[in-house]
């Protein structure tokens, strides 16, 4: 197997998304931005010009979760020969693919939400996202579970009575978070927060704070992925996807076994193998990591599961090494889901390009090269290294 | 307050775990061939991929595995503070439910539990657990 096969195939030469602070204040005051396809299609015209390209490059679509592949593809005025729908990482995973097997060459990945004006609720009476992919989303609801941060809060909780970490170890994570986004134009939530704050935010599924949890907010988010040959001669500096791992634990899924019997670990560990293998790169060769974030406990689950500390050991690297942009390895340059948006993931990818193209402003990671991109979700562990030369 | 339950979740071919709960006698499932017990319900071992199961009915003897409180109100029938407790059952696998008579509190994990039953006023029955 040609393990190495992907690598520095397909370059990001475009980002685009709305206005999330703007979308968020709308939407507070009851005004519409725009349902999930405007959303999307605003972002799609941000990114086109970003990349300099026009829509008529476009030969691949792949669009988000919440949105329907054709309806989009009829929206953009989009006829395609390659296309599929698909969460923020497995978009990224499946566009590059495309392009390896030849079906496409310039790729746009539109994903758009309307979540909060249409108030999709992660939890409580009706709760059924996601029930009829992810049974453990519902199936424990006669005892009241429901939401998906009451997950995160048993993992949590478990992980807190074995190994030893405080809640006042898991505050570095909103903290650094916040300390980014206060840099950061785009973010929602600027305000930074002591550890007094974080400390003082009310529970909302103990152990986990509000400052715990992400936001809920309205959203559009493009990236363009295009093959790398032809990447070097659009507008910006295009940024290399130099690997991608998976791996997937599904057994005891229900009655969440992956997750409190070995905090995803093994499936983090394998994905981790898989990402630096293909990138022929290390742990110590990041410069920035973006962890998926719905909950911030996500973090230092990551830290331990792609090797950038040992099991057990992620509140003494918080602590030590620090994850802020003032810390040795900065974690979620932008504000992540916690502060800066709640865009499944998509935003975090737009941050990882604009951090190897330099962009970031105040927040820009000195001499950034290479930034990892981690998530599990429901079981899932899938990771991306982008680099800012092939 | 409400005082029933929300609703079960039913999947198919769980009839026999709902209504031996319904008779206060739990029972799961176990592989005859690898012998391993498994819940939720499915129709063939993820171990050896047998079909062929029984129903037995639990000890009632468990340890908890973690928890966490709620403390805002998801569902009217469960005002906050309301806690929610993942188990590990003698016969191995784990299972969500709720403690009864008392709280959960950093350090309980591991702690002894017995199965209790609780019925709403509609009649629905849930196995909950109480510390031993």
């Amino acid at each position: 197997m040609n393990e190495t096969g992907m690598r520095g195939v397909a370059s990001v030469v475009g980002v685009g998304h709305t206005d999330w602070a703007k979308d968020y204040e709308r939407s507070r005051q009851g005004l519409e931005s725009g349902d999930s396809y405007d959303l999307g299609a605003a972002a799609f015209q941000r990114a086109l010009a970003d990349a300099g390209l026009q829509r008529d490059d476009i030969d691949g679509l792949i669009v988000g979760p919440k949105t329907a592949y054709e309806r989009m593809g009829e929206v953009l005025g989009l006829n395609t020969r390659w296309g599929g729908q698909a969460d923020s990482v497995q978009a990224v995973a499946q566009a590059c693919m495309a392009i390896y097997s030849g079906m496409a060459e310039v790729v746009a990945l539109v994903y758009g939400y309307d979540q909060r004006t249409s108030k999709v609720q992660y939890g409580g009476s009706g709760t059924v996202s996601g029930g009829s992919d992810h049974l453990s989303y519902i199936y424990h609801s006669p005892w009241g579970l429901t939401s998906q941060g009451a997950l995160y809060a048993v993992m949590f909780q478990r992980y807190k009575e074995i190994y030893g970490m405080t809640e006042r170890d898991l505050g570095a994570v909103a903290m650094a978070q916040r300390l980014a986004a206060s840099l950061n134009p785009n973010a929602i939530m600027r305000k930074r927060v002591s550890i007094e704050d974080y400390l003082a935010a009310p529970y909302v599924c103990q152990p986990l704070r509000l400052l715990d949890y992400c936001l809920i907010n309205d959203g559009g988010v493009c990236l363009i992925i295009s093959e790398s040959s032809r990447a070097k001669k659009m507008a910006k500096k295009p940024v290399p996807i130099l690997g991608i791992g998976r791996y997937d634990l599904n057994e005891g899924a229900t009655s969440l076994e992956p997750r409190l019997v070995h905090f995803y670990l093994p499936a983090q560990q394998k994905a981790a193998a898989q990402v630096f293998n293909m990138a022929g790169l290390g742990p110590s060769d990041m410069d920035a990591i973006q962890v998926y974030d719905s909950f911030s406990c996500h973090v230092p689950f990551a830290l331990e599961g792609f090797g950038y500390c040992a099991e057990g050991e992620a509140a003494k690297f918080m602590a030590e090494k620090g994850i802020s942009l003032e810390g040795a390895l900065p974690v979620n340059t932008g504000g992540g889901h916690l502060s800066e948006s709640y865009m499944q993931g998509w935003n975090h990818q737009v941050e990882a390009v604009r951090q190897l193209r330099g962009e970031c402003g105040e927040r820009q990671v000195a001499n950034c090269r290479h930034v990892q991109y981690c998530s599990d979700v429901a079981g899932k562990a899938v990771t991306i290294i982008y680099g800012s030369q092939g | 307050m409400e005082t029933t339950f929300p609703p079960l979740i039913r999947v198919f071919g769980d009839a026999p775990f709902w209504d031996s709960i319904k008779a206060r006698r739990m029972t799961i499932q176990r592989c005859e061939k690898c012998s391993r017990y498994r819940y939720p319900v499915a129709s063939l071992c993820p171990h050896c991929l047998s079909t062929e199961v029984q129903w037995v009915p639990v000890t009632g003897r468990a340890k908890l595995f973690s928890w966490a409180i709620f403390h805002r109100k998801y569902l009217p029938a469960y005002p906050p503070p309301h806690n929610i407790i993942v188990v590990q059952l003698d016969e191995g696998p784990l299972m969500v439910s709720n403690l009864v008579d008392a709280m959960p509190a950093d350090g309980c994990i591991g702690a002894e539990l017995e199965l209790v039953y609780a019925e709403d006023s509609a009649g629905s029955v849930l196995p909950r657990f109480r510390l031993r």
